[in-house]
């Protein structure tokens, strides 16, 4: 998995490099936009993280340019605004995601994995939380050893809750990522989907927060 | 006005007076006149002037020689040269008497008064009239041109009224006068240099952002590699872990004050719904309430009211956080919305110490924290030091005062504990 690393300031650079190498990530860094936008059009990478704060180029049209040469290259913006407008205007542009700064790591990995994942050239693409074990190729769901047969609907809801591990998910976003606009969603849909999950998974591997949504408790 | 109205009473009285002077003057002439003309036929005076006019001519010797038909037999004033007045005929008459040396008679001249009285009145009212009709008059076109003159002011005045506290664009006026023109050019000079100033100091705060969570981040990076490859001084890195998050905190908090300071935030209000936002706040701190083994929920329905997005959730973040530290491991929190005498309400509440009475005005101060009064065994009770930076009440305050709301704090349902209660004026069905 190759990165490009857009980042400025050189004392943030190398520990991230160094922190995504430790990851098994193969990291270019460059540290203007004018570099950055040479080395997508040159040596495409898979991911590119960047921040938004460059000397050169405004990070928003670093990544409008990246769009015109790109489409689908995966861009995970790294910066120091974190008002409600300026993730809109980054997520508007043609982000993927979008980190705040000061972030943690872990959450950086996270979020570089699902990148990864909907790239589908991940070296791993299963999930394994608990007991349940959850392959993102090939469909397939093991619980305790044992492959279980799930709906469409019911693997949609089970990869959301798997991948945000730890999180709550609350209904709508439950609902919007599985259900198209278009679709009648009846108003207990969601708990029907969830008691046949409990039914196949145990009764305690997702739980309710009532009033919010349904979390999968990260081990 | 009044001072015209004095002066034209006092322009009436004089010319009266000088009319009476020119009156008495022609009264001599006139007498002089009958006296010279020798035929008596040729005396006849014009019928109109007749009228008003009457003269005797007496001998020396006291003997009438002649009367027009309106005059009386007798003596119409004394013989004795000069101004007199009479009564006869019904009225009152100036007279004068002349002798004439010449002819060696008296000429017994009679004017009437009131007819005098009418002809000054006429001729000084037919002089001053015009004054008289023009004062008001004039005074409704000052008044006109005036309220004309001073209509771009009452217009400046108006919009200078209504303008927003926070609203600095610049004034605008049609076709302004020159004098104003000058006016309107300060101000909007002015306007500029305040909203290029608080332009200024937003840049700043967004700098300072920048500046401060990048070291924040670099710090956090390398900290993350060092115990990456060195997982046994994890021991030693604690504290330097724990500093680093209150650094962060400390760091976000005191953007979110100042950006949510009234002064500074410019809120954009749309329709949102608290039940929703609580969902998303909720979310959002989960993996802090799953670390301390909280349990929470949330009760209510969607209420929808008027707000800034971005200031609720900040709100509502500090409000569950501050729940979230105070509560002790495995214990229980609730967020709940609803409508209660038609005003929206959010209310979050924990199983912390909760907060005596005596002190719950105390907390909404900046860097206040209620360690800080907590009796010792209890501040010890803590499972883990709670590390709050003692603004997160402060800036709920500010932006519960940004949308009109009142913050009730009173003791939770739980056995203890304390529940922060925002009541917002407003609701929207």
């Amino acid at each position: 998995m190759q990165l490009l690393l857009v980042e400025d300031d050189p004392s943030l650079a190398s520990g991230l490099q160094r922190a995504l190498q430790n990851e098994g990530f193969a990291v270019n860094h460059v540290a203007t936009g004018q570099h950055a936008l040479q080395v997508v059009k040159t040596e495409t990478p898979d991911i590119v993280i960047l921040d938004l704060g460059l000397p050169d180029i405004d990070g928003l049209d670093v990544l409008k340019n990246i769009r015109k040469q790109q489409a689908a290259l995966p861009v995970l913006l790294l910066t120091a605004r974190d008002t409600l407008d300026d993730k809109v205007a980054g997520l508007d542009t043609g982000a993927d995601d979008y980190l705040a700064k000061p972030f943690d790591m872990p959450e950086l990995l996270a979020r570089l994995r699902v990148l990864e994942r909907r790239l589908g050239t991940a070296q791993s693409n299963d999930i394994s939380i608990g007991h349940v074990s959850l392959s993102t190729t090939s469909h397939e769901v093991i619980a305790d050893g044992v492959e279980l047969v799930l709906s469409k609907r019911e693997y949609m809801l089970l990869k959301a809750l798997m991948e945000n591990a730890g999180k709550v998910q609350t209904r709508n976003s439950l609902e919007s990522k599985l259900y198209s606009w278009d679709d009648e969603i009846a108003s207990n849909a969601l708990e029907v989907h969830i008691h046949n999950l409990r039914k196949k998974l145990g009764a305690d591997y997702i739980k309710t927060v009532r009033g919010v949504g349904y979390t999968v408790k990260k081990v | 006005m009044l001072i015209n109205f004095l002066s034209a009473v006092q322009g009436y009285r004089g010319g009266m007076n000088q009319a009476e002077l020119s009156f008495d003057e022609q009264l001599t002439n006139i007498a002089q006149i009958i006296s010279d003309i020798d035929s008596f036929d040729n005396r006849e005076l014009p019928e109109m002037v007749s009228e008003t006019l009457a003269y005797q001519i007496w001998t020396k010797e006291g003997e009438l020689q002649e009367r027009t038909h309106n005059a009386p037999v007798e003596l119409l004033t004394h013989l004795e040269n000069g101004f007199n007045f009479a009564n006869f005929s019904n009225y009152r008459w100036r007279t004068y008497a002349l002798f004439d040396e010449h002819h060696q008679h008296w000429v017994l001249l009679a004017q009437r008064m009131d007819i005098r009285y009418a002809m000054a009145d006429r001729i000084i009212v037919e002089s001053i009239m015009p004054i008289v009709i023009g004062i008001p008059v004039t005074g409704l076109i000052i008044w006109f041109f005036v309220g004309r003159g001073l209509s771009p002011l009452y217009k400046l005045a108006n919009q200078l009224h209504k303008k927003h506290v926070e609203d600095l664009s610049p004034l605008k006026l049609d076709n302004p006068p020159q004098e104003l023109a000058q006016v309107l050019q300060s101000v909007n000079q002015l306007m500029q240099r305040l909203s290029d100033s608080v332009t200024r100091e937003k840049r700043f705060a967004s700098d300072a952002a920048h500046e401060l969570r990048t070291p924040i981040s670099i710090l956090k990076i390398h900290l993350h590699n060092l115990l990456h490859e060195h997982p046994e001084i994890t021991a030693e890195t604690a504290e330097f872990q724990s500093s680093l998050s209150r650094l962060e905190h400390l760091v976000d908090q005191i953007l979110a004050l100042y950006r949510c300071a009234p002064d500074q935030f410019i809120a954009k209000f749309e329709m949102i719904d608290l039940y929703k936002i609580a969902q998303d706040v909720i979310a959002q701190q989960y993996q802090s309430i799953e670390q301390k083994q909280q349990s929470i929920e949330l009760l209510g329905d969607a209420v929808k009211i008027k707000a800034s997005p971005f200031a609720i959730e900040t709100l509502l973040q500090n409000l569950l956080s501050n729940a979230i530290k105070y509560s002790p491991e495995g214990s229980e929190l609730r967020i709940s919305t609803g409508i209660k005498n038609a005003q929206a309400i959010l209310c979050v509440e924990d199983s912390g110490p909760g907060i005596i009475k005596e002190n719950r005005a105390k907390v909404f101060e900046r860097f206040y924290r209620a360690t800080d009064e907590m009796p010792i065994q209890a501040a010890n009770a803590e499972s883990s030091p709670v590390t709050g930076c003692g603004l997160g009440l402060a800036i709920v305050q500010n932006i519960a005062q940004q949308h009109h709301a009142k913050i009730e704090l009173s003791d939770s349902s739980f056995v203890s504990g304390l529940a922060v209660t925002v009541v917002f004026s407003g609701v929207d069905e």
